[in-house]
């Protein structure tokens, strides 16, 4: 089993040993920052509103962003029948607001916060991998995830890349029976995304063997992680629930026939917003790659896990945002740098990834 | 009469329970769990600030502009004041058609009819910002629309008890919209914006003969 970078091995060694995820991370950012920059001088204004316009970065904290900064700057405000922030975790605002705290704008705290957090997850996931699998494995995986199309989204003022970095710190922890640290790893992880509570599928069977009541805690941490949610809620809003309430407002609710509705009106959505047709490319590409994941051997529990983060959303009658919610199922990564040996292939990820970042004054994550 | 058993010293020594395991194991993560909620509760309260008392007070207007369709007050355009009636429901347009919308009809003879998302017909009216006109006469539609979206994004104001014309209210001022609101019912009864003042009440519209 490899060892972490706190493990045996020395700092300087270890830095030099992955000193490339370093060089993933800095290209992957620039093919970020440099078009947002870029769109933000020349680009279409689309959507975004006077105060993304504000800075430079501001495509980075357009859209959600804008719901994140809303509630680290005011709290939760419910409002019935209608989108409001309650929909939002409060991890990640919280972390905005100590970085508020620390002099620099919502803004800017939030789209440092996601960039560093994104560098921690790229270290940590390559860790992960490593031990799932073998180093080469790694190294391809990690490369893909550093500039992955929808990847920008991890530069972007959304909790997406902190979460990654927690929920792949908690597995990392737990398999090196550090049940504690990972149970507190996921509840953090939950607070700031509730797919977090997914990964708990995949720890299951390694916290049965063990038994213990830390292991067994784990599993139960997220959830006790959303109760809190729910109690501090029902505290400032009279909700419990508002989450569900307000995420209902932009229609995420459960149906049983969702993803029939979904499929059935892709044509209506395309007709009103080009946009979808990014979200179910990326809804096919996630499934054909946890269907290769599961082929090529990666354990069932993350294949599974992977297939509720990517299929779960869309039984609410909805391909939107698949192709950022599928940036939390690791599987998904492992699928890829399984089938993945040519070169090309990075190239024309990058190149997405750019294009991506060129569109988001039209089209949201 | 029963038989008599006869016990080992073996058998007579407490034996562990096969449950004290489960019940630890149990326990243990019971503590984690609590100590979650906990944790997060405390991180959450101490952490995060709470929504203003002025934007709440917005939120529950807009909560009972959602239940009313129709609104009758005055308006004070300049120096003048005019009586306005706001309705929302099926309009007709200009080319004959009935389309989901907001008319307002003031009591000079002119017309605002605000067909969302693009189309807004204004006739008789000589004003250059009819959306704060429709604003200022309490249209349920566009009043709620922009006390939600003032309340989410330009939040943290206060609310302040007022006498408003003799009733008791409360005002919350955002940037470019004063909201009146009933201190007792939370119901909207006055808007001012920086162009324009209006009172208004909410007509339920069971009351009416006829749709507009």
């Amino acid at each position: 089993m490899t060892e972490l970078a706190w493990g045996r091995e020395r700092p300087f060694e270890w830095v030099r040993e992955r000193g490339w995820i370093l060089g993933w991370w800095v290209a992957g950012r620039l093919m970020v920052l440099l078009p947002a920059a870029l769109v933000d001088l020349l680009g279409p204004r689309g959507y975004t509103g006077g105060e993304e316009r504000s800075s430079i970065f501001g495509l980075l904290h357009s859209w959600d962003g804008r719901w994140y900064k809303t509630v680290a700057e005011n709290g939760y405000l419910l409002e019935p029948g209608r989108q409001s922030d309650p929909a939002f975790f409060p991890l990640y605002p919280l972390l905005m607001r100590a970085g508020h705290a620390l002099g620099l704008s919502y803004a800017t705290a939030g789209v440092l916060i996601a960039n560093i957090a994104f560098v921690v997850a790229l270290f940590l996931f390559e860790a992960l991998t490593r031990d799932l699998f073998d180093p080469a494995s790694a190294r391809r995986a990690t490369a893909l995830l550093a500039v992955w199309p929808l990847g920008f989204v991890f530069s972007m003022a959304y909790p997406e890349s902190l979460v990654l970095a927690l929920v792949t710190g908690a597995v990392l922890a737990a398999r090196r029976d550090r049940w504690a640290l990972a149970a507190a790893l996921l509840a953090a992880a939950t607070l700031a995304r509730p797919e977090a509570l997914f990964v708990t599928i995949p720890l299951a069977p390694a916290a049965w063997r063990r038994r213990s009541g830390a292991a067994i805690g784990a599993l139960v941490a997220p959830l006790a992680a959303l109760a809190s949610f729910a109690v501090y809620l029902w505290l400032t809003t009279g909700q419990p629930f508002g989450w569900t309430h307000a995420e209902q407002a932009w229609g995420r609710r459960f149906q049983v026939l969702g993803l029939v509705h979904a499929v059935t009106d892709v044509p209506r959505e395309f007709a009103g917003s080009a946009g979808i047709a990014r979200d179910v490319a990326s809804f096919v590409l996630y499934v054909a790659l946890l269907v290769v994941a599961h082929r090529r051997g990666v354990p069932r529990g993350w294949v599974l896990a992977g297939a509720v983060v990517v299929v779960l959303p869309t039984f609410s009658g909805s391909f939107h945002s698949i192709g950022r919610f599928g940036l939390l199922a690791p599987a998904v990564f492992w699928g890829a740098a399984l089938v993945v040996r040519r070169r090309w292939v990075y190239a024309v990820s990058a190149a997405l990834l750019v294009a991506g970042v060129a569109t988001l004054p039209l089209v949201f994550p | 009469m029963d038989r008599l058993r006869i016990v080992s010293p073996e058998d007579s020594r407490p034996r562990q329970l096969p449950t004290l395991g489960a019940v630890r194991v149990v326990g243990v993560a019971a503590v984690i769990a609590v100590g979650v909620v906990a944790g997060g509760f405390v991180l959450q309260w101490l952490g995060l600030p709470r929504a203003g008392r002025g934007d709440v007070v917005a939120a529950r207007a807009t909560v009972w502009l959602g239940r009313y369709r129709e609104t009758s007050g005055n308006l004070l355009i300049g120096n003048r004041r005019v009586h306005a009636t706001c309705v929302r429901g099926w309009i007709v347009d200009l080319s004959g058609r009935n389309r989901r919308g907001t008319l307002l009809r003031l009591a000079t003879g002119g017309t605002i009819r605000d067909f969302p998302p693009h189309t807004l017909i204004v006739r008789r009216i000589p004003i250059r910002r009819p959306i704060a006109l429709l604003q200022a006469a309490g249209c349920t539609k566009v009043l709620a629309d922009r006390l939600a979206t003032l309340s989410q994004f330009d939040g943290g104001v206060k609310a302040t008890r007022i006498d408003m014309d003799g009733v008791p209210a409360l005002v919350v001022r955002f940037p470019r919209l004063t909201l009146y609101v009933d201190r007792f019912t939370g119901k909207p009864i006055g808007v001012t914006n920086p162009w324009l003042r209006g009172n208004f009440r909410l007509i339920p519209i069971l009351h009416r003969r006829g749709s507009p």
